[in-house]
């Protein structure tokens, strides 16, 4: 039985941590409130996307240009967020728009909105959160639709953030194919890391835990938390496979059989490894491993290294769940 | 109302140097618009002559830009205008919805004159009740269709100049055409376009514009007919002047200090000048740098387009051609290595190449379809009688990534 390290409960609210570190993401930041100034009520608005993984402080920024546009823009624009997990259609979008303006939305909500926005002299920045669930739940005849409407003069001005590049910003027949301005927010590096920690922390204690992470804002701060309250620096992974242990099992449990057969195999080995590895030690015949790595491969579960002298090797992805799979099956 | 004249178009430009802003995606108008002088002058000499017109051309070239720029024109000429996008809409009657209310917006209906038949009384009086909240249709009965259609017809005023430019019309045809009896529906409504453009003396000049080919659509349901009085109208790339005008005052905007010679070492990399690419490649280079644009700089903003994550996925959705992935691969290799772009004769040739000769009509037969996919999907593009990489961005990823 593994020794359970004990958790200080009391937690450091995010956004508090994530303010003491005001230079990340300025560049997207400062771009987008440059862009904000010039805008005026009345032009073809530029749709704004936003690309970063879970954790990269995404919400964080929109929620910053929100500050900045009711410090500084509130004569001329009003904010409205709006989560993308609560899209199902563009006419959503208006609705929960018209809610926000208090305004009926019993006929045309697009054009009532256009109506208040020339009666109260503001322009709405509409920022959608998250906008990966629209597209992922709507068809291009309704990103159509959408495109249609905040393309037209003095329409809302759209910033929105996704986790994913998806076909529908990149295929040719999309609606919305190269119709957005894109940044991305980047992966943090060791250097930008080392600025952000100073002296404060035990670099080392950082860059071993970030290692299991992805290389986020959000990973930082969790590290930061368990070196804060941990006093063994032996027990940090532990502590961080603790904190993410409910997730894994949920995750392995949702697994077919011959899945958590081949992940486990494949987590023991030190190095990556290929297909006739994987028939030994799972003892699976070929033609039932293939199908289940091509979909875990899909699922971006494993990843495959295409280039070796043996064949194509295979690898899972998130070093932190072969970590967990290897102590615990 | 004062006329809009070509040197006042031209002159204009040079006014709107300091506060034109950078747009990616969104179609532009006003202090935005920049050149397109050429295609400017022969779309007003053609709408002049009473010709309607055709403009198909790839997405991203500036066709919904272009439009708009004529109907800024031919409004400051004092005449009538309207630009109808129709890509909001997917239906019949959303279709009549949206050409009733824009017409109404833009005074294109008539006055109903005394002893009008009750049908048009009927019509009329909907169309007026326009502003006051959405307008109802009933389209059941093909008598019923027949009569609105004849009653619309009869309002429009033909004697005004006007000039209606109708966005993404394949667009909304296709959609149309899957519903049920869409094809009935799509034929009707082509037949009525072509009849508002027949009538006797029509002042109306049309315009319709869209990335998919309505020519290709319309002959592939046997409805060529209907758009053949249509002039087709090209649009490719800026003129090498206007593109170093559109980068120097996109620059000037800025304040971004650039020298001529790295304006035309920029536009020699892009290869196909077209505004997209001179305003994402302006977009980096407003980001990163400062001060006085360098060669280096340049290279380094168009380094960083290429590598951009999302272009993988041009890769990754080859998987999609299944049997035709590997001569599409090939056929893209090829043609990165060629900034100029091949002839089809000359790739036949290179598929060919080590293969037995007598599977020459085969090959030949994969080779239209395959370049007909990736001319769909977008990869390429034929320009003259040459392929070409649609994206100067995406043929550099692609030597990169499989040749280089």
């Amino acid at each position: 039985m593994q020794k359970k390290t004990s958790f200080n409960k009391s937690i450091v609210p995010h956004n508090e941590l994530l303010r003491g570190f005001p230079d990340i993401n300025n560049e997207i930041y400062n771009s987008l409130t440059n862009y904000l100034a010039t805008e005026n009520l009345t032009k073809i608005a530029q749709p704004n996307l936003i690309i970063g993984e879970d954790g990269s402080g995404k919400t964080f920024l929109l929620h910053k240009i929100i500050r900045h546009i009711n410090k500084n823009f509130s004569n001329k624009f009003i904010p409205i967020i709006i989560e993308g997990k609560s899209l199902y259609s563009t006419k959503n979008i208006w609705n929960k728009c018209a809610v926000h303006l208090n305004i009926s939305g019993k006929n045309n909500t697009f054009d009532e909105i256009i109506n208040w926005q020339k009666e109260n002299s503001k322009r709405i920045i509409l920022l959608i959160d998250n906008i990966q669930y629209y597209f992922e739940r709507t068809n291009n005849v309704e990103h159509y639709d959408f495109r249609g409407k905040i393309y037209k003069a003095g329409a809302p001005i759209i910033v929105a953030t996704s986790n994913n590049v998806l076909p529908a910003f990149t295929e040719y027949n999309a609606a919305f194919f190269d119709g957005f301005k894109i940044s991305y927010l980047k992966p943090l590096t060791s250097e930008i890391i080392k600025n952000i920690v100073g002296n404060k922390y035990d670099i080392s204690r950082v860059e071993k835990l970030m290692f299991y992470l992805p290389k986020t804002i959000k990973s930082l701060i969790i590290t930061l938390e368990i070196i804060s309250r941990n006093q063994d620096s032996a027990n940090d992974i532990q502590v961080l496979l603790d904190l993410y242990n409910l997730y894994f099992q949920s995750k392995y449990d949702s697994l077919s059989t011959p899945t958590q057969k081949i992940l486990t195999s494949i987590s023991h080995s030190d190095n990556n490894i290929i297909l006739s590895e994987i028939r030994e030690k799972t003892g699976l015949e070929n033609g039932k491993i293939s199908p289940y790595l091509k979909l875990m491969i899909n699922q971006k579960v494993l990843g495959k290294e295409t280039k070796t002298e043996r064949g194509g090797a295979y690898y899972i992805t998130d070093p932190l769940f072969k970590l967990w799979l290897k102590q615990n099956c | 109302m004062k006329k809009l004249y070509l040197c006042d178009i031209i002159t204009s430009q040079f006014f709107i140097t300091m506060c034109i802003s950078n747009k990616i995606g969104p179609p532009v108008e006003g202090e935005d618009f920049y050149g397109r002088e050429k295609e400017i002058r022969k779309a007003i000499k053609l709408l002049d002559n009473n010709h309607s017109l055709l403009l198909s051309a790839p997405r991203r070239i500036g066709k919904s830009s272009l439009a708009k720029r004529l109907i800024e024109v031919k409004k400051n000429e004092g005449w009538k205008c309207v630009y109808i996008d129709l890509e909001e809409t997917t239906t019949e009657e959303g279709f009549l919805r949206l050409i009733i209310e824009s017409f109404k917006k833009n005074d294109i209906w008539k006055q109903l004159a005394e002893g009008a038949s009750k049908g048009l009384t009927s019509i009329f009086e909907r169309i007026e009740k326009v502003s006051v909240g959405p307008i109802d249709f009933s389209l059941e009965r093909k008598e019923e269709q027949e009569d609105l259609y004849k009653n619309l017809k009869e309002l429009i005023k033909h004697d005004e100049d006007t000039f209606i430019a109708v966005d993404e019309l394949t667009l909304f045809l296709s959609i149309l055409n899957k519903s049920e009896n869409g094809a009935e529906k799509v034929a009707f409504i082509l037949n009525w376009l072509r009849s508002l453009r027949q009538v006797s003396k029509t002042k109306v000049r049309w315009l319709f514009c869209g990335s998919v080919g309505l020519r290709n659509f319309t002959s592939a349901m046997n409805l060529g007919y209907t758009i053949n009085d249509l002039t087709e109208f090209g649009l490719d790339e800026l003129t090498e002047e206007e593109a170093a005008g559109l980068l120097t005052s996109l620059c000037k905007s800025e304040e971004i200090k650039i020298e001529n010679n790295i304006v035309q070492y920029t536009l020699e990399k892009l290869h196909w000048n077209i505004p997209y690419f001179i305003q994402i490649i302006f977009s980096k280079l407003v980001e990163e740098y400062e001060g006085e644009i360098t060669k280096e700089n340049i290279d380094n903003a168009y380094n960083k387009l290429c590598s951009e994550n999302y272009l993988n996925t041009w890769s990754e959705r080859l998987t999609e051609y299944r049997t035709y992935e590997s001569i599409a691969r090939k056929i893209l290799k090829l043609l990165s290595t060629q900034e100029a772009g091949l002839k089809r004769s000359t790739i036949l040739n290179y598929l060919m190449t080590d293969q037995d000769s007598s599977k020459i009509e085969e090959f030949d037969f994969t080779l239209s379809k395959v370049l007909e996919m990736l001319e769909n999907d977008g990869y390429i593009l034929k320009k003259d009688s040459l392929r070409v990489f649609r994206s100067p961005l995406l043929r550099d990823y692609w030597f990169n990534k499989f040749v280089e």
